[in-house]
């Protein structure tokens, strides 16, 4: 988890001057009053250590914040649906428990709670989640909406924010209230091989989120046992530099573990998960260089094979079906001299 | 010396009959604005969809911004019995305006707005970018229905061919003159000024040419030849001529003085092979050069993948300002997915140094197209745009009527959702905009497009003019 340096012109949760983006009407001076008033009703050494870690945290995107669940690369849990929009091939309902204890902050933990179902091409996702404790946390509830077909699915997701205090924190929704809103989809191009892109944060309203979240553009590849996936984070607003991951992953019968590495700063995590009949149960551990360790628990219930974020099979082409590939405005970024 | 041997190399180039025509070079309308529009502002230009015979259009759009005014626009398009007609209105639409063409004594007569192409377009109907072939939005056969100027226009083909036009184009009164036979034509442009171009141009299969010459004895020619070479098809083009050299209709288009170019496309199997390399020179000291490569391979499920390199030294369109140092660009783009629910991706960087390091300009965006019932769809794009102070940044948008390049700036990013669905005989396009830059707050910008098309019942014997 990592939130934007102090002058960054967007801040989080954890920085008291996000609310003065809220509010354009109010002075510099009237951003930070409320926000003194939070520092002033909590202990300094809590503060001391929540401000550190808003200050050291480098500026740029960040992949995943109250419903990171840890899964392998490739697979589709309740929570992943809710956190980056994917929906999964199988409709099959599924329920997911998580914990994570973020650079062993003792008061700075996320618990959440997902479910998701489906019904024919339709899939939902629905989901609770509360980070931190009374004085300086917050409660998050989330859903997601979306269809999947065969060898292609999209969907939207929301999550609304509440501020354990809520009444510190003017914005436009409410007192400490915040909304965000995206949505993503994935394509199965044959061979194993899905992309995908996710934008979660297309639309924020009220209190900024606790990490800004560029667009993700990635690939994931599924051979037999070995998974891997490689993913493009923009920094949010294409201001700042954008961050690359890659993990990997290998499955033996019931067990799956999986490496994964980011950049911005460099860093890995180790993860492991184990199945048995509907009941999965995964954990990582996420290392980063300043800031220490995070951990991620979960506990899936899900049927065999839902946990796939793409039906094995690509979709084939009927006769006649052709894209149309001369609308130039058909690129989704055609800039300048870019084509031959 | 090297743009001198690369122009000679040209000249010299015979224009033999190819067994195809070369396909059409980069399109300048795709990526960038004409060289007449100054860089960083929008670019709106008409598509070129043709009516059937006995065919009416009609459409009704608005559009706005937070903060501005909705504008509001008409429009009408019959085509029938030797005739053909469009009009549309709207305040602060830069398309608005009417033409109509009828076919009278043998030929083609056209009022209104008018955007012809003579020979390699030195005189009128130029691409003003060096490394186009020819213009998009010029002459009868383009993609898109530009504006040179306004008036009343002749055209007759066949074997003697004549072409009169007078209106005005750049802010002068302009009449012109043209006749033709067997591929070659002789034309006269004059202005109420008594300034006096001519135009030589001669057309074969495999190439074209043109000598173009005014009062002053400033001059300029080019050529251009296609070929076939296996399954590959070779085009190069070049120009040389008076650095003063100015179309009189289309000053702002008149591009460099000296410019060569050179174009492959060849198809290997599944792939798709395309290069182009230009050097131009505007005059001792403005000059710029061109080189990219792109590989686009197609798969089974009609799933497109595209990677391209490309580098960019000097100026592109004649400034004041010192031009850019070089841009090494790469790109990669794909996109596939089902005809109901597809998905495109692409990634885009341009740098200062190899590997589009030292980053100048970063795009990436994807767009998701998802297809409803009763021929209703969705579409939803989000991109990501970084350029550095004095670049520019285009992204294109296809409304119902019109191609949108659209200017962008610093760092930002789009999202724009679009939907389709028929309604009330016609179809109805409603696009949102939401574009934020530099962390401002994004003013939404809205679109609203109604257009039915009717086939009018047989009367006789249809003609198109």
């Amino acid at each position: 988890m990592r939130a934007r340096a102090a002058g960054v012109r967007r801040t989080s949760r954890l920085a008291p001057e996000r609310v003065g983006r809220d509010d354009p009407r109010r002075g510099p001076g009237a951003a930070i009053a409320p926000a003194a008033g939070v520092a002033r009703a909590l202990a300094p050494e809590r503060v001391a250590t929540l401000a550190a870690i808003a200050l050291l945290l480098p500026p740029v995107a960040a992949p995943a914040q109250d419903f990171q669940s840890p899964a392998p690369p490739a697979a589709a849990t309740p929570a992943a649906f809710l956190e980056r929009g994917l929906p999964g091939a199988s409709a099959s309902p599924a329920a997911e428990a998580l914990a994570t204890q973020w650079y062993e902050v003792p008061d700075l933990a996320t618990r959440a709670l997902a479910a998701s179902a489906g019904w024919r091409s339709i899939r939902a996702a629905a989901g609770i989640s509360r980070t931190g404790e009374t004085e300086l946390g917050w409660t998050t509830g989330a859903c997601a909406l979306g269809v999947a077909i065969r060898g292609a699915g999209a969907a939207v997701r929301a999550a609304a924010r509440r501020d354990a205090m809520p009444g510190a924190l003017a914005a436009a929704l409410g007192p400490g209230t915040g909304l965000e809103a995206g949505g993503a989809a994935w394509v199965a191009a044959g061979a194993g091989i899905t992309l995908f892109a996710s934008a979660p944060q297309m639309f924020t309203r009220g209190v900024s989120p606790p990490l800004e979240r560029g667009l993700e553009i990635g690939a994931s590849c599924v051979m037999d046992g070995l998974s891997l996936r490689l993913t493009r984070v923009s920094a949010r607003g294409g201001a700042g530099a954008a961050q690359h991951e890659a993990g990997l992953a290998l499955s033996a019968g019931p067990l799956t573990a999986w490496l994964e590495a980011r950049d911005q700063p460099a860093r890995g995590a180790l993860g492991l998960s184990a199945r048995a009949g509907f009941l999965t149960i995964a954990g990582a551990v996420e290392s980063h260089p300043v800031l220490g360790e995070t951990v991620r628990l979960s506990l899936v219930l899900s049927r065999r094979g839902a946990e796939r974020l793409a039906s094995t099979d690509a979709w084939r082409p009927e006769s006649g079906d052709d894209l149309d590939d001369d609308d130039p405005a058909g690129s989704p970024a055609a800039s300048s001299g870019s084509s031959p | 010396m090297r743009l001198r041997a690369a122009l000679l190399a040209m000249l010299l180039l015979r224009a033999a009959p190819g067994a195809a025509d070369p396909p059409p070079a980069a399109d300048s309308v795709v990526t960038e604005p004409p060289s007449d529009v100054p860089e960083g502002v929008d670019f709106e230009v008409e598509r070129a969809d043709s009516l059937g015979d006995a065919s009416v259009e009609v459409g009704f759009s608005a559009s706005g911004r937070s903060g501005e005014r909705p504008r509001t626009g008409r429009r009408v398009r019959f085509r029938g019995d030797g005739m053909s007609a469009q009009v549309r209105e709207g305040a602060g639409d830069p398309l608005a305006g009417a033409a109509l063409d009828t076919r009278v004594a043998g030929g083609v007569w056209r009022a209104g707005r008018l955007a012809p192409r003579w020979g390699r377009g030195l005189v009128l109907g130029s691409a003003g970018l060096p490394w186009s072939r020819s213009a998009l939005d010029r002459g009868e056969d383009a993609r898109y229905r530009g504006r040179a100027g306004d008036g009343l226009s002749y055209r007759r083909s066949g074997r003697f061919g004549i072409e009169a036009l007078a209106g005005r184009f750049a802010h002068h009164d302009l009449a012109c003159l043209r006749v033709g036979a067997a591929g070659a034509s002789l034309g006269l442009l004059g202005s109420r000024g008594r300034d006096l171009q001519w135009s030589l141009a001669l057309a074969r299969p495999g190439g074209e040419g043109e000598f173009a010459l005014e009062r002053s004895g400033r001059w300029r020619m080019e050529a251009a030849t296609g070929r076939a070479v296996g399954r590959a098809t070779l085009a190069a083009q070049a120009r040389g001529g008076s650095e003063g050299f100015r179309s009189l209709a289309e000053p702002a288009r008149s591009g460099p003085a000296r410019a060569a170019a050179v174009s492959a496309e060849a198809p290997l199997r599944a792939a798709s092979l395309s290069a182009i390399g230009a050097l131009w020179q505007f005059r001792p000291g403005l000059s710029g050069a061109r080189g990219a490569l792109e590989v686009s391979l197609r798969f089974a499920q009609h799933d497109l993948l595209a990677l391209g390199v490309e580098e960019q030294q000097g100026a592109r369109r004649i400034t004041s300002s010192a031009p850019p140092g070089t841009r090494r660009g790469v790109w990669t783009e794909w996109r596939g997915g089902p005809p109901c629910l597809s998905l495109a991706l692409r990634h885009e960087a341009w740098g200062e140094d190899r590997l589009a390091r030292h980053a100048v300009r970063v795009v990436s965006g994807a767009r998701v197209t998802a297809c409803g019932p009763f021929g209703s769809a969705l579409e939803v794009a989000h991109t990501v745009f970084h350029a550095r102070r004095g670049e520019s940044l285009y992204l294109a948008e296809a409304e119902a009527d019109r191609l949108i390049v659209r200017a962008l700036s610093g760092d930002g990013e789009r999202t724009r959702i679009e939907f389709r669905a028929p309604a009330a005989g016609g179809t109805l396009r409603a696009a949102l905009d939401l574009a934020a830059t530099g962390g401002k707050r994004p003013r939404p910008r809205w679109a609203l497009d109604w257009s039915r098309r009717a086939r009018a019942r047989a009367t006789g014997t249809a003609r198109g003019p």
